[in-house]
């Protein structure tokens, strides 16, 4: 008891060495085995928003699926708000708002309001409760218009948008979101992590994945890149470029004549139509100390500085790092 | 949990009525249930052999009577079996798995909408053939008849659970229309069980639709019914209902293993 109240205040969710094959084949197919996690691990605090990060095949929604308690691993342990997640489902399951595919899930015949009552009176609300509170987040979503419509007729903006409300029904303090902009346009996409970031806000615990490198920097506070079912680099975006040993870019628009090997550091060299050079200089830290030195040297050489650019390393790199650099 | 199960037969009444399945579903069992009506008032039969094969003077009486039974069974199987699978292609069997409430509650809501579907079959077709052919005197048998119908809904539904629950295991539809076949030829329900061999007359008193078609009848036709008769039926529920547990359990404990909510069947 003492010990799951303390694993409660501490970690949201933890995942501790997951290992999962899946079979195909059957009784008449040659059984193959496919790993999709091998020994994977990470930590989700409390009220933090955690991005699983990593290519296709993963291994991110085999993770979400143990962690939902819909699939088991072969070896390992989850807790997700303090219980067990494949010992005690059920306790998890009142804890958790899940969204697996924001396109799925929806009863297509019923009414946007309908599946929201719907799912918040199975995960334990009073019908009047539910429906209160679905009205709530269909207009936080923007959905209010739509409420009493048959799912149906949604487009695939509308049914994320549903899924989450969905998610959120019976205010759970822990959620779930497989890939929750896939396939939506940039200014759903953008309203979904508004969503995330406001979540986070409100001190819920939040897991996400995604592909999409730029998106796990904008909404999470930590990150754990998954490649091939482990966990290659965690950590805060940051601290995870910096493990990668990835490079700031110093971008200078100048004018005036250059030869570029005959200067002090090793720039990329373009030049404009208007005989306007642009500079690439790499870094290895944090270039804020070193812009003024790079600016007096190229004014000593009677150029003229347009314009000063920091360009600070993208998660993008670490990503083609970690997953170039993995067991190939 | 009461509320829960409310709310899901309130969810599927809804959507059973807003496909327009329902009077599909009803047209087509009515039509079918009239064509035996029909054929068996034109042709002229033994029915003195046929009453001393079971007891019963009229062989059309004893098809019309049986034959609910037959689509119940049908029904159940198919409303159990094709709800899971429809559910797993939509996403909502997984989305289902990560709420509160336990995926048995569903499925008992989904049973007790085809129950009322099958008591108003019961009275809108079956009903009303028997009065033409039988007369007024049966209409005081059809109360206790429905009462006993509907406590054979139980161990027809464990019988259905059963049923999709291997369906879905072995991952094939095919298993319906096998179950189906055996149903109608093997328990009574068009064909009296009294002319098979011993063994198979036992086999067939095993499955709850050959006790609950004899037991209906005799109440309908008869205006008989012996407490005595309900005691099979219980007993089969009760195997039923421990079998269709473990299947259950087995077949929970295998989908969260393989991770296959959506059940392939070509
Ligand atoms: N039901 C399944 N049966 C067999 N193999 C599977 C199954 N689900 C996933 N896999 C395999 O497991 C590996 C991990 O898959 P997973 O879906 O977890 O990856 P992912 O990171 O979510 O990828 P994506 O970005 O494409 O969604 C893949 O190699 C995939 O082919
Ligand atoms: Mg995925």
């Amino acid at each position: 008891m003492s010990q799951g109240a303390f694993t409660r205040m501490e970690v949201a969710i933890s995942a501790r060495g997951l290992v999962k094959n899946y079979r195909e084949g059957g009784l008449l197919r040659r059984r193959t085995e496919v790993r999709a996690l091998d020994g994977l691990s990470f930590e989700v605090g409390y009220g933090k928003v955690f991005a699983l990060l990593g290519p296709n095949g993963a291994g991110k929604t085999t993770t979400v699926r143990i962690i939902s308690t819909l699939l088991l691993p072969d070896e390992g342990e989850v807790t997700v708000a303090g219980f067990n997640a494949l010992r005690s489902p059920r306790k998890v399951r009142e804890r958790i708002g899940v969204v697996l595919d924001p396109d799925k899930g929806h009863f297509l015949r019923l009414t946007a309001l309908e599946n929201l009552t719907f799912y918040g009176t199975l995960q334990g609300l009073s019908r009047s409760e539910a429906r209160s509170r679905a009205s709530a987040l269909l207009g936080e979503m923007g959905l209010n218009g739509s409420e009493n419509r048959m799912v149906e007729g949604f487009s695939k903006g509308m049914r994320a948008r549903l899924a989450i409300c969905r998610a959120l029904i019976h205010d759970p303090e822990v959620l779930i979101f497989d890939e929750p902009t896939s396939g939506l346009d940039p200014i759903s996409a953008r309203e979904v992590r508004a969503k995330l970031r406001e979540l986070g806000r409100e001190g819920k615990s939040v897991l996400v994945t995604t592909h999409n490198l730029w998106e796990a920097e904008s909404v999470s506070d930590e990150v754990a890149v998954v490649n091939r079912g482990k966990v290659v680099a965690a950590g805060p975006p940051q601290e995870v470029k910096r493990a990668f040993g990835l490079k700031w870019y110093v971008e200078l628009e100048v004018e005036g004549r250059l030869r570029p090997e005959e200067l002090p550091w090793m720039a990329e060299v373009a030049v404009s139509e208007r005989g306007i050079l642009t500079l690439k200089i790499a870094v290895d830290a944090d270039p804020a100390e070193l812009i003024p030195a790079i600016v007096s040297e190229l004014r000593s050489r009677s150029l003229t500085v347009h314009s000063v650019t920091v360009r600070e390393p993208t998660l993008e790199e670490a990503f083609v790092r970690a997953v170039s650099g993995a067991g190939r | 949990m009461l509320r829960a199960l409310a709310v899901v037969i309130e969810a599927d009444l809804k959507t059973l009525l807003r496909t327009g399945e329902l009077p599909l579903m009803l047209l087509m069992l009515g039509s079918f249930q009239f064509l035996f009506f029909a054929i068996g008032s034109v042709l002229r039969k033994e029915e003195q052999l046929f009453f001393q094969l079971t007891g019963y003077g009229d062989s059309v009486l004893y098809q019309i009577a049986g034959m609910p039974i037959l689509f119940l069974s049908i029904g159940m199987s198919w409303a159990i079996g094709q709800f899971v699978i429809e559910l797993g292609r939509g996403g909502k069997l997984e989305q289902l798995q990560t709420t509160a409430t336990d995926f048995r509650v569903v499925i008992a809501g989904r049973f007790i909408v085809m129950a009322i579907m099958s008591l108003l079959y019961y009275l809108a077709i079956t009903v009303p053939f028997i009065q033409i052919r039988a007369g007024p005197e049966v209409l005081s048998h059809f109360l206790p008849a429905l009462l006993v119908l509907m406590l054979g809904f139980v161990p027809i539904f464990l019988f259905a659970v059963v049923v999709s629950v291997v369906m879905l295991l072995a991952r094939t539809e095919a298993l319906i229309d096998l179950v189906s076949s055996i149903v109608y030829t093997f328990t009574g329900v068009a064909y009296p069980i009294t002319v098979f061999p011993a063994v198979v007359q036992t086999l067939a008193s095993l499955l709850p639709q050959t006790i609950l078609a004899e037991t209906v009848r005799n109440i309908v036709l008869l205006g008989v019914l012996e407490p005595a008769r309900l005691i099979p039926f219980i007993a089969v529920a009760l195997g039923y209902g421990v079998f269709s547990y473990l299947l259950y359990s087995k077949l929970e404990y295998s989908v969260r293993r393989g991770g296959r909510y959506e059940v392939v069947t070509e």
